[in-house]
C-alpha cells in the first residue's frame, strides 16, 4: 500500500474521479449528438439526468448496513466522478441558445424538465437501491 | 471530433474544476454547516464564467483545444447539476421541504441570470478592448 499524507488522500481521489467523469461528458454528448436532431439540447439532458440517477443508486450505500462504502471511494465516485459528469454552467448556457429560437415550450421543458427529471431519476435511482439493500440485508440475516 | 490534446486539456480543467468544487464545499460546511452554499456559489460562479468565455474565447479565435479545456474541463467539472439535485432531496428528507423547493427553484433562475451577466461582461470587454 502506498503511504500518503491524509490531506492528500481526498484531492487525489477527487481528482481521479474527475477525469473519467468530464471524458465520460464529452464523448457521450459527442456520440450522441449526430443522432439528436432539433431544437432541444438533449445530450447535456441526457448526462444531468444519468448522472442524476447514479448518484441516487451510490447514495444510499454510503450509510448500508450490510457493509461500508469506503469515505475516499465515495468521494471518487460522487464529487470526483459524478459532480464532473453533470454539469450546471453548460445546462444554463444551452437555456440562452435557446432563448435564440423564441420557442417558449422549448424553453420551458428544457429549463424546468432538466430539474425535474434531475430530481425524479435521482429518487428513482435511490429507492432500488434501497429495496435491494434491504433484500440483501434481510437474505444476510437469515443466513 | 475530439483531439488528443483536446482531451488532455479536458483532464487537466476537469481536475482544476472539481478540486475548486471539494474545497469551497468544505469550506461552506466549515463555516455555514451547510454544503449547500458552496454548491449554489460555484454553480453561480460557472456559469457566469460560462457566459463570459465561451463568447470571449470564441472572439479571441481561440485554439480549440484550450477552449475545450476551460469550458468542457473547468467549468463542466466545476458546476455540477447532480450534487445539486441530491442536495434538494437531502433538504426535503431532512424536515426542511421549503427551503428545499425554494433552493430548487432558485438556482436554474439565479444560473440564468448569471449566464445572461456573464455574456453582458464579455460583449462590455469587447467594446472596452
Amino acid at each position: 500500500m502506498i503511504s500518503m499524507h491524509p490531506r492528500l488522500r481526498p484531492a487525489l481521489a477527487v481528482s481521479l474521479g474527475a477525469i473519467p467523469g468530464a471524458w465520460s461528458r464529452c464523448l457521450l454528448e459527442a456520440y450522441l449528438e449526430p443522432y439528436l436532431a432539433g431544437n432541444v439540447p438533449f445530450a447535456t439532458l441526457i448526462v444531468n439526468v444519468t448522472g442524476c440517477f447514479l448518484l441516487g443508486v451510490i447514495a444510499p450505500l454510503a450509510f448500508a448496513r450490510a457493509f461500508v462504502l469506503h469515505p475516499d471511494l465515495r468521494l471518487l465516485l460522487t464529487t470526483g466522478f459524478i459532480g464532473s459528469y453533470t454539469t450546471f454552467s453548460s445546462y444554463e448556457l444551452d437555456n440562452d441558445k435557446l432563448l435564440g429560437i423564441r420557442d417558449a415550450a422549448v424553453e420551458g421543458f428544457y429549463w424546468l424538465g432538466s430539474t425535474g427529471l434531475g430530481l425524479l431519476a435521482l429518487e428513482l435511482g435511490s429507492r432500488l437501491m434501497l429495496r435491494g439493500l434491504a433484500y440483501w440485508e434481510k437474505w444476510d440475516d437469515l443466513t | 471530433m475530439i483531439s488528443p490534446e483536446g482531451l488532455l486539456a479536458i483532464a487537466l480543467g476537469a481536475v482544476a474544476g472539481a478540486l475548486t468544487r471539494y474545497y469551497v464545499g468544505l469550506w461552506s460546511d466549515r463555516r455555514f454547516g451547510t454544503p449547500v452554499l458552496g454548491t449554489l456559489s460555484v454553480n453561480l460562479m460557472g456559469a457566469f464564467l460560462m457566459g463570459f468565455l465561451s463568447h470571449i474565447l470564441a472572439r479571441w479565435g481561440a485554439p480549440q483545444w484550450l477552449s475545450d479545456g476551460i469550458t468542457v474541463g473547468f467549468l463542466g467539472s466545476l458546476t455540477t447539476f447532480a450534487t445539486f439535485t441530491f442536495e434538494v432531496s437531502n433538504l426535503r428528507r431532512e424536515g426542511y421541504p421549503r427551503i428545499a423547493w425554494f433552493y430548487w427553484l432558485s438556482t436554474p433562475i439565479l444560473g440564468f441570470l448569471f449566464v445572461e451577466a456573464g455574456i453582458a461582461f464579455s460583449h462590455w470587454v469587447e467594446i472596452k478592448g
